[in-house]
Protein backbone atom coordinates (compact mmCIF):
# COMPACT_ATOMS: atom_id res chain seq x y z
CA UNK A 1 0.00 0.00 0.00
CA UNK A 2 1.20 3.35 -0.58
CA UNK A 3 2.54 5.62 2.52
CA UNK A 4 -0.97 7.56 2.67
CA UNK A 5 -3.12 4.68 2.17
CA UNK A 6 -1.22 2.97 4.93
CA UNK A 7 -1.45 6.01 7.40
CA UNK A 8 -5.29 5.71 6.83
CA UNK A 9 -5.83 2.25 6.63
CA UNK A 10 -2.85 0.27 8.27
CA UNK A 11 -4.91 -2.86 8.56
CA UNK A 12 -4.85 -3.17 4.95
CA UNK A 13 -1.16 -4.24 5.53
CA UNK A 14 -2.39 -6.98 7.36
CA UNK A 15 -5.53 -7.87 5.30
CA UNK A 16 -3.25 -8.74 2.24
CA UNK A 17 -0.60 -10.26 4.46
CA UNK A 18 1.79 -7.36 4.05
CA UNK A 19 3.27 -5.88 0.85
CA UNK A 20 4.63 -8.55 -1.42
CA UNK A 21 1.62 -10.51 -1.26
CA UNK A 22 -0.94 -7.47 -1.64
CA UNK A 23 1.29 -6.92 -4.90
CA UNK A 24 1.13 -10.54 -5.78
CA UNK A 25 -2.77 -10.53 -5.48
CA UNK A 26 -3.50 -7.00 -7.31
CA UNK A 27 -1.31 -8.59 -10.48
CA UNK A 28 -3.02 -11.85 -10.30
CA UNK A 29 -6.23 -10.57 -10.16
CA UNK A 30 -5.55 -7.72 -12.52
CA UNK A 31 -4.17 -9.96 -14.88
CA UNK A 32 -7.20 -12.33 -14.45
CA UNK A 33 -9.62 -9.27 -15.37
CA UNK A 34 -7.91 -8.48 -18.14
CA UNK A 35 -8.31 -12.45 -19.70
CA UNK A 36 -11.78 -12.23 -18.74
CA UNK A 37 -12.59 -9.16 -20.61
CA UNK A 38 -10.25 -10.59 -23.56
CA UNK A 39 -12.00 -13.63 -24.34
CA UNK A 40 -15.86 -11.79 -23.47
CA UNK A 41 -15.08 -9.30 -26.35
CA UNK A 42 -13.88 -12.44 -28.35
CA UNK A 43 -17.11 -14.25 -27.29
CA UNK A 44 -19.31 -10.89 -28.44
CA UNK A 45 -17.59 -10.41 -32.04
CA UNK A 46 -17.17 -14.28 -33.04
CA UNK A 47 -21.29 -14.25 -32.60
CA UNK A 48 -22.12 -11.25 -34.28
CA UNK A 49 -20.94 -7.96 -32.40
CA UNK A 50 -24.05 -5.94 -33.70
CA UNK A 51 -26.60 -8.41 -33.10
CA UNK A 52 -25.39 -9.22 -29.69
CA UNK A 53 -24.33 -5.28 -28.52
CA UNK A 54 -28.41 -4.41 -30.16
CA UNK A 55 -29.69 -7.50 -27.76
CA UNK A 56 -27.69 -6.05 -24.70
CA UNK A 57 -29.54 -2.72 -24.89
CA UNK A 58 -32.82 -3.72 -26.56
CA UNK A 59 -33.46 -7.21 -24.64
CA UNK A 60 -34.10 -8.88 -28.95
CA UNK A 61 -32.01 -10.76 -30.54
CA UNK A 62 -32.10 -11.57 -33.98
CA UNK A 63 -32.10 -15.49 -35.10
CA UNK A 64 -30.69 -16.36 -38.16
CA UNK A 65 -32.91 -17.76 -40.75
CA UNK A 66 -33.62 -21.37 -40.82
CA UNK A 67 -31.63 -22.83 -43.13
CA UNK A 68 -33.00 -26.46 -44.69
CA UNK B 1 -25.35 -12.56 -41.27
CA UNK B 2 -22.73 -14.78 -42.16
CA UNK B 3 -19.48 -14.02 -43.39
CA UNK B 4 -19.01 -10.72 -41.82
CA UNK B 5 -16.43 -11.71 -40.01
CA UNK B 6 -14.79 -15.28 -40.87
CA UNK B 7 -12.63 -17.37 -38.97
CA UNK B 8 -9.53 -16.21 -40.89
CA UNK B 9 -10.23 -12.31 -40.82
CA UNK B 10 -10.64 -12.74 -36.83
CA UNK B 11 -7.42 -14.65 -36.71
CA UNK B 12 -5.25 -12.13 -38.70
CA UNK B 13 -7.13 -9.00 -36.75
CA UNK B 14 -6.26 -10.07 -33.13
CA UNK B 15 -2.74 -11.65 -34.54
CA UNK B 16 -2.31 -7.32 -36.25
CA UNK B 17 -3.53 -5.79 -32.69
CA UNK B 18 -1.58 -7.82 -30.39
CA UNK B 19 1.26 -7.27 -32.28
CA UNK B 20 1.30 -3.65 -32.40
CA UNK B 21 0.31 -3.96 -28.54
CA UNK B 22 3.36 -6.02 -28.17
CA UNK B 23 5.56 -3.49 -30.42
CA UNK B 24 4.29 -0.18 -28.29
CA UNK B 25 5.59 -2.18 -24.97
CA UNK B 26 8.35 -3.00 -27.02
CA UNK B 27 9.41 0.58 -27.61
CA UNK B 28 7.87 1.73 -24.49
CA UNK B 29 5.91 4.96 -23.98
CA UNK B 30 7.03 7.79 -25.65
CA UNK B 31 6.87 10.96 -24.03
CA UNK B 32 3.65 12.87 -24.66
CA UNK B 33 3.38 16.24 -22.71
CA UNK B 34 -0.34 16.75 -23.98
CA UNK B 35 -1.38 13.30 -22.21
CA UNK B 36 0.52 14.50 -19.26
CA UNK B 37 -0.86 17.96 -19.07
CA UNK B 38 -4.45 16.88 -19.85
CA UNK B 39 -5.28 13.58 -18.77
CA UNK B 40 -2.72 12.43 -16.24
CA UNK B 41 -2.69 15.75 -14.44
CA UNK B 42 -6.61 14.97 -14.08
CA UNK B 43 -5.68 11.74 -11.98
CA UNK B 44 -3.33 13.10 -10.13
CA UNK B 45 -5.46 16.26 -9.36
CA UNK B 46 -8.09 13.51 -8.28
CA UNK B 47 -5.68 10.72 -6.49
CA UNK B 48 -4.88 14.26 -4.30
CA UNK B 49 -8.21 15.24 -3.27
CA UNK B 50 -9.55 12.06 -2.78
CA UNK B 51 -6.49 11.10 -0.81
CA UNK B 52 -6.70 14.40 1.42
CA UNK B 53 -10.39 13.67 2.32
CA UNK B 54 -9.97 10.41 3.40
CA UNK B 55 -7.02 10.69 5.17
CA UNK B 56 -7.22 13.72 7.20
CA UNK B 57 -4.64 14.32 9.95
CA UNK B 58 -3.58 10.00 10.63
CA UNK B 59 -0.66 9.75 11.58
CA UNK B 60 1.99 7.47 9.27
CA UNK B 61 2.10 4.35 10.93
CA UNK B 62 5.15 4.12 14.05
CA UNK B 63 7.36 1.07 14.92
CA UNK B 64 8.54 -0.45 17.72
CA UNK B 65 12.97 -0.52 17.73
CA UNK B 66 12.72 -4.38 16.75
CA UNK B 67 11.12 -3.77 13.71
CA UNK B 68 14.27 -0.80 12.81
CA UNK B 69 15.80 -1.99 9.41
CA UNK B 70 19.71 -2.97 10.09
CA UNK B 71 20.90 -1.19 7.25
CA UNK B 72 19.04 1.84 5.86
CA UNK B 73 20.19 2.15 2.45
CA UNK B 74 21.18 5.85 1.33
CA UNK B 75 19.85 6.89 -1.87
CA UNK B 76 20.36 10.17 -4.34
CA UNK B 77 23.04 11.82 -3.42
CA UNK B 78 24.93 10.63 -1.02
CA UNK B 79 27.17 14.07 -0.50
CA UNK B 80 26.22 17.51 -2.01
CA UNK B 81 30.54 17.66 -2.60
CA UNK B 82 30.18 21.42 -2.59
CA UNK B 83 33.28 23.38 -1.42
CA UNK B 84 30.90 25.73 0.61
CA UNK B 85 29.12 22.23 2.10
CA UNK B 86 32.64 20.30 2.93
CA UNK B 87 33.46 23.35 4.98
CA UNK B 88 30.27 23.13 6.78
CA UNK B 89 31.01 19.74 7.10
CA UNK B 90 34.29 20.16 7.96
CA UNK B 91 33.20 22.62 11.42
CA UNK B 92 30.92 19.58 12.10
CA UNK B 93 28.12 21.97 10.94
CA UNK B 94 28.61 24.68 13.72
CA UNK B 95 28.78 27.49 10.99
CA UNK B 96 26.00 26.31 9.75
CA UNK B 97 22.15 28.29 9.84
CA UNK B 98 18.75 27.19 8.55
CA UNK B 99 17.20 29.89 7.28
CA UNK B 100 13.72 30.39 7.17
CA UNK B 101 12.12 33.24 4.72
CA UNK B 102 9.66 33.64 2.35
CA UNK B 103 6.25 34.99 3.09
CA UNK B 104 7.15 35.44 7.02
CA UNK B 105 6.09 37.98 9.25
CA UNK B 106 9.98 37.80 10.79
CA UNK B 107 12.22 35.94 8.55
CA UNK B 108 14.95 33.61 10.97
CA UNK B 109 17.58 32.09 11.19
CA UNK B 110 18.48 29.02 13.59
CA UNK B 111 21.31 27.08 14.21
CA UNK B 112 22.18 23.17 14.45
CA UNK B 113 22.66 23.97 18.74
CA UNK B 114 19.52 26.15 18.58
CA UNK B 115 17.42 23.42 16.97
CA UNK B 116 18.84 20.50 19.16
CA UNK B 117 17.41 22.98 22.05
CA UNK B 118 14.11 23.08 20.62
CA UNK B 119 11.00 20.37 21.77
CA UNK B 120 11.84 17.54 19.63
CA UNK B 121 10.27 14.43 18.07
CA UNK B 122 11.10 11.23 17.43
CA UNK B 123 9.90 8.36 16.04
CA UNK B 124 10.44 4.90 13.90
CA UNK B 125 8.65 5.01 10.67
CA UNK B 126 9.01 2.93 7.34
CA UNK B 127 10.77 5.03 4.19
CA UNK B 128 9.20 3.86 1.03
CA UNK B 129 10.97 4.61 -1.79
CA UNK B 130 9.17 5.00 -5.57
CA UNK B 131 12.20 2.60 -6.67
CA UNK B 132 9.62 0.29 -4.50
CA UNK B 133 12.33 -0.37 -1.49
CA UNK B 134 11.47 0.54 2.36
CA UNK B 135 13.33 0.80 5.09
CA UNK B 136 12.40 1.36 9.11
CA UNK B 137 13.96 3.71 10.79
CA UNK B 138 14.19 6.06 13.97
CA UNK B 139 14.16 9.75 13.39
CA UNK B 140 14.11 13.10 15.91
CA UNK B 141 13.65 16.22 14.66
CA UNK B 142 11.97 19.65 15.27
CA UNK B 143 8.01 19.66 14.10
CA UNK B 144 7.96 21.98 11.30
CA UNK B 145 5.05 23.40 11.94
CA UNK B 146 6.26 24.68 15.41
CA UNK B 147 9.09 26.54 13.24
CA UNK B 148 6.32 28.16 10.95
CA UNK B 149 4.64 28.86 14.26
CA UNK B 150 7.76 30.73 15.28
CA UNK B 151 8.39 32.90 12.07
CA UNK B 152 4.60 33.49 11.60
CA UNK B 153 2.98 32.76 8.46
CA UNK B 154 1.78 35.38 5.81
CA UNK B 155 -1.94 34.45 4.68
CA UNK B 156 -1.46 34.32 1.32
CA UNK B 157 1.07 31.24 1.88
CA UNK B 158 -0.17 27.26 -0.05
CA UNK B 159 3.36 25.79 -0.24
CA UNK B 160 6.49 25.28 1.75
CA UNK B 161 9.54 24.92 -0.23
CA UNK B 162 12.94 23.39 0.67
CA UNK B 163 16.32 24.45 -0.59
CA UNK B 164 18.57 21.79 -0.41
CA UNK B 165 22.74 21.57 -0.67
CA UNK B 166 22.85 18.68 -2.61
CA UNK B 167 22.51 19.27 -6.95
CA UNK B 168 22.21 16.57 -9.78
CA UNK B 169 24.38 18.08 -12.51
CA UNK B 170 24.82 21.67 -11.19
CA UNK B 171 20.40 21.40 -10.96
CA UNK B 172 20.20 22.23 -7.33
CA UNK B 173 17.60 19.73 -5.45
CA UNK B 174 14.84 21.22 -3.92
CA UNK B 175 11.33 19.97 -2.77
CA UNK B 176 7.97 21.34 -1.94
CA UNK B 177 4.84 20.43 0.48
CA UNK B 178 1.35 21.74 1.63
CA UNK B 179 0.46 23.51 4.61
CA UNK B 180 -1.36 20.01 5.69
CA UNK B 181 1.44 18.09 6.13
CA UNK B 182 3.98 21.08 6.92
CA UNK B 183 1.99 21.26 10.09
CA UNK B 184 1.08 17.25 10.32
CA UNK B 185 2.62 16.41 13.70
CA UNK B 186 4.99 13.77 12.15
CA UNK B 187 6.69 16.17 9.69
CA UNK B 188 10.17 17.24 11.06
CA UNK B 189 13.40 18.54 10.02
CA UNK B 190 15.20 15.55 11.21
CA UNK B 191 18.83 16.30 12.95
CA UNK B 192 19.20 12.64 14.14
CA UNK B 193 18.68 9.57 12.84
CA UNK B 194 18.68 5.75 14.75
CA UNK B 195 19.92 7.87 17.81
CA UNK B 196 22.66 9.80 16.48
CA UNK B 197 23.54 12.50 14.24
CA UNK B 198 22.30 12.40 11.05
CA UNK B 199 25.23 11.28 9.10
CA UNK B 200 26.16 13.19 5.48
CA UNK B 201 24.74 10.01 3.25
CA UNK B 202 21.57 10.74 5.50
CA UNK B 203 21.25 14.36 4.43
CA UNK B 204 23.28 16.21 7.33
CA UNK B 205 22.73 18.21 8.98
CA UNK B 206 18.76 18.33 8.48
CA UNK B 207 16.70 16.45 6.39
CA UNK B 208 12.77 16.72 6.29
CA UNK B 209 10.88 14.15 6.79
CA UNK B 210 6.96 13.88 5.71
CA UNK B 211 6.10 10.52 6.79
CA UNK B 212 3.04 10.03 4.71
CA UNK B 213 4.69 10.43 1.36
CA UNK B 214 7.27 8.66 -0.39
CA UNK B 215 11.29 8.62 -0.38
CA UNK B 216 11.96 11.77 -2.96
CA UNK B 217 9.79 14.21 -1.07
CA UNK B 218 12.19 13.82 2.06
CA UNK B 219 14.69 16.60 1.08
CA UNK B 220 18.26 15.94 2.50
CA UNK B 221 20.55 19.06 3.06
CA UNK B 222 18.17 21.10 3.85
CA UNK B 223 19.63 24.50 4.09
CA UNK B 224 16.73 26.99 3.80
CA UNK B 225 12.83 26.89 4.09
CA UNK B 226 11.02 29.61 1.86
CA UNK B 227 7.17 29.73 2.61
CA UNK B 228 5.57 31.08 -0.65
CA UNK B 229 2.00 31.46 -2.88
CA UNK B 230 3.05 29.39 -6.11
CA UNK B 231 5.54 26.74 -7.28
CA UNK B 232 6.60 28.16 -10.62
CA UNK B 233 9.14 30.75 -9.05
CA UNK B 234 11.18 27.88 -8.46
CA UNK B 235 13.33 25.81 -11.04
CA UNK B 236 11.07 24.04 -13.71
CA UNK B 237 7.65 25.00 -11.41
CA UNK B 238 6.77 21.75 -10.33
CA UNK B 239 7.37 21.90 -7.18
CA UNK B 240 10.52 19.69 -6.91
CA UNK B 241 13.81 18.40 -8.97
CA UNK B 242 12.43 15.22 -9.92
CA UNK B 243 8.97 16.65 -10.57
CA UNK B 244 10.79 19.39 -12.91
CA UNK B 245 13.56 16.33 -14.36
CA UNK B 246 11.39 13.47 -14.69
CA UNK B 247 7.59 13.82 -14.63
CA UNK B 248 7.20 12.92 -10.99
CA UNK B 249 3.78 13.44 -9.04
CA UNK B 250 4.24 16.59 -6.79
CA UNK B 251 1.64 14.80 -4.63
CA UNK B 252 3.95 11.70 -3.39
CA UNK B 253 1.18 10.23 -1.10
CA UNK B 254 0.45 7.65 -4.30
Amino acid sequence: MSPAMDAAWPSLLDVFGGRPSARSIHFIIAMLLVLFFLVHILMVVLVGPINEVWSMITGRYRLPRERH
Amino acid sequence: MAGVITRRKLIAGVAAGGSSIALSAWTGPTYDSFFQDNVLSIGQWLNYHVQRLIIGNALAQEFPESDMSPVFRTNGNTDPGTPEYQKLAADQFTDWLLRIDGLVDSPTSYSLAELRAMPSRTQITRHDCVEGWSAIGKWTGVQLGRLLKQVGLQPNVRFILFHCADNFDGTPYYESIDLVDAFHPQTLLAYAMNGEPLSIGHGAPLRLRVERQLGYKQAKYVMRVEAVALLSGMGGGQGGYWEDAADYYWYAGI
